[in-house]
């Protein structure tokens, strides 16, 4: 188990090296850089700020550079605000993301789960039909739509309209940004519990006369959770990207609109840092759902030999 | 003396989006204490379905028991409440089913299935029924009990999965086990394990089996009574003795013809029982055997024929059998059966 975790830490490594490479490569490779959106700055002052950056060393030598402070951790200043470490964007934002991340992702698995195992278990009946008319409509309607509309009909009196701040702030942002990630729990846990519930070792438990509150807890959940497990991964991707139009929306001081900024103005260090910190963060979600299966099915055995 | 089980006038339907499919049609069947009685007919005789619904298994809808009686025990378990079918289900009546590779949970080791009817029915703490587990496992003759109890189905053979199932289906010592096509899923070699097991624990146990089946060698293994259906409906029931070597009735008749012969010549073709079975649909109004059998008659297109009395447990149902029939000529039954 230990050797193969370590397999995979390397190879974690190696996924988060070709990234940075990758994102390096294509950063570059758009026309322009940091400074060419200022008013005209003087010659002299331009050529200063560049070799400040290194901008003006060949790329290769860039590359070195900062593949050598990255592996120390060091992500180096954000070329725009020239005083604020990439690593101090992080520790702002991330802390904010990573809450209302959390609060969808949780909101999008208990209500997404739940709502799943009702609609199985009054399939083509009144509550099976709502709940995938609503699973419908989390995936055909993307956040941005569904958003305002929540700040419409909610926001004001009741909760406030944006801004962070105390829970009640998180409420509204959350609830839209679980929208697409419930909708597709829901969809997958329905059909995953349907199909789990026409097993044969569903009959089995039921012929040992167990109720079926007992046979749903005991023997349906756990076979039926698999998929959803497996999409874990995805999902975080969904409400991290989801996670920079709706922290704009409601204004949200979280790590996304410091990421879509830092595009728009080709802030070298703050784009491949916050790429950098995503990928690492999306990897160890992935590893980790990896780890999970093998506790939820003993079938599958994570690396080793089959305990016998 | 009086039955364990006794079937009344057994209809069961499913309702399809083509109509109602009316599986089972006025079944009559009676189980005696600690005896084996074989359910046999081909796939869609209504035999699985009878059998699942004594305990009331069928999925419904679509399943739905439309008329009968099924009485144990002094109840109508097609009138019981949900309630005290789950108090019948696992401890008076225990089942197990043809595919032992997919009737177990997979994510559960094989000692939680087995202990669960016990804490559940029992009322067993935790220890007690693990205990029960390794009994119960050393009993349908798995080695290395201790071990074996906390491990997963996956690391069991197919016919130790079947052992298992035997197992968790006896654990509460039930009056009654229902094997539904119990050796189906196996190889030979194990299918005879299984089924000597199956005997061995019906005498030690003094359990009373209906084991449904296609295969008659399993049939004259294990049964001392048997039941033919066909259409969905029993055409035919005696002992073992009865419909193998005096059946009355032309599909018995057919399927004992069937069956191969140890001394058979290989160049000798089988005989098979030509056409299809009725669609239950829309089911005949007469005999369902009418239409392929042999010897079939105006009467029987029409009209249902009642049951007739061979002897004290040999019954059949068959127009042939009417004192106005015409004698019919029929080969000697060339069965010899094979004790494994």
């Amino acid at each position: 188990m230990s050797r193969y975790i370590g397999k995979r830490l390397v190879l974690m490594l190696v996924t988060l090296w070709v990234i940075s490479t990758l994102t390096f490569v294509l950063m570059h490779s758009i026309p322009g850089d940091p400074f060419s959106s200022e008013k005209k700055l003087p010659k002299q002052t331009l050529e200063n700020l560049k070799a400040k950056y290194h901008l003006d060393e060949p790329l290769p030598v860039q590359y070195v550079l900062y593949m050598k402070n990255l592996v120390m951790f060091d992500l180096g200043v954000s070329i725009k605000s020239e005083t604020r470490t990439v690593n101090e964007y992080i520790s702002d934002g991330f802390p904010v993301s990573a809450e209302l991340g959390a609060y969808s992702m949780i909101l999008a698995l208990v209500l997404g789960i739940g709502m799943g195992v009702l609609a199985a278990f009054r399939q083509n009946k009144l509550a099976d039909y709502n709940v995938m008319v609503l699973a419908v409509l989390g995936l055909s309607v993307p956040s941005f739509v569904i958003a305002p509309f929540f700040q419409k009909w909610f926001g004001g009196d009741w909760l406030p309209l944006m801004g962070w701040g105390d829970f009640k702030h998180a409420i509204l942002p959350a609830v839209a940004l679980s929208f697409l990630p419930l909708a597709l729990v829901t969809r997958l846990m329905r059909s995953s519990m349907l199909e789990v519930m026409g097993q044969d070792y569903i009959r089995t438990a039921r012929s040992k006369g167990l109720p079926p509150w007992r046979v749903i807890t005991r023997h349906t959940l756990r076979n039926a959770i698999m998929p959803v497990v497996t999409i874990i991964g995805p999902l975080a991707v969904g409400i991290l990207t989801g996670s920079f139009v709706i922290e704009h929306i409601f204004s949200i001081p979280g790590i996304g609109k410091y990421f879509v900024d830092s595009v728009l103005n080709r802030d070298y260090s703050l784009i491949m840092g916050i790429t950098i910190f995503y990928s690492a963060l999306l990897i160890l979600v992935n590893f980790l759902v990896d780890l999970a299966y093998g506790l939820i099915d003993p079938r599958i055995k994570v690396g080793g030999k089959e305990a016998n | 003396m009086k039955p364990l089980l006794e079937i009344n006038n057994l209809h069961v339907s499913f309702n399809t989006y083509n109509g109602e499919v009316q599986a089972v049609r006025g079944v009559n069947l009676h189980l005696n204490k600690g005896e084996a009685l074989a359910i046999v007919g081909e796939s869609g005789s209504g035999k699985s379905v009878t059998a699942q619904s004594l305990v009331r298994l069928i999925p419904s809808p679509p399943g739905l028991i439309k008329q009968g009686e099924v009485l144990f025990d002094g109840r109508d378990l097609t009138q019981v409440s949900e309630k005290e079918m789950f108090k019948i289900r696992g401890s008076e009546i225990g089942m197990i089913f043809q595919d032992p590779m997919t009737s177990l949970n997979p994510t559960m080791t094989v000692g939680k299935q087995i202990m669960e009817g016990l804490m559940w029915h029992q009322g067993y703490g935790k220890a007690q029924a693990l205990q029960k587990a390794v009994d119960m496992l050393r009993l349908v003759g798995i080695p290395n009990p201790e071990k074996r109890v906390h491990q997963y189905p996956h690391q069991y053979s197919g016919g130790m999965r079947q052992r298992a199932m035997i197992a968790i289906a006896l654990a509460c010592n039930p009056k009654i086990l229902i094997a539904d096509e119990p050796t189906t899923a196996l190889d030979v070699t194990i299918q005879a394990q299984i089924l000597e097991l199956m005997k061995e624990l019906q005498e030690k146990m003094e359990t009373a089996i209906i084991l449904i089946t296609h295969d008659l060698g399993v049939v004259a293994e294990m049964a001392q009574r048997v039941a033919v259906m066909y259409g969905g409906k029993v055409v035919e029931t005696g002992t073992v003795e009865d419909i193998f070597y005096r059946p009355r009735h032309p599909y018995t008749w057919g399927l004992i013809q069937s069956m191969p012969r140890l001394d058979q010549k290989r160049e000798e073709d089988l005989i098979p029982i030509p056409g299809s079975p009725p669609d239950l649909l829309d089911p005949p109004k007469g005999c369902p055997f009418a239409d392929r059998c042999p010897h079939a008659m105006q009467i029987c297109h029409e009209e249902m024929p009642e049951w007739t009395n061979v002897s004290d447990v040999h019954r059949v149902t068959c127009w042939l059998e009417h004192p106005d029939a015409p004698p019919v000529e029929r080969e000697e039954p060339r069965v010899n059966i094979v004790s494994r």
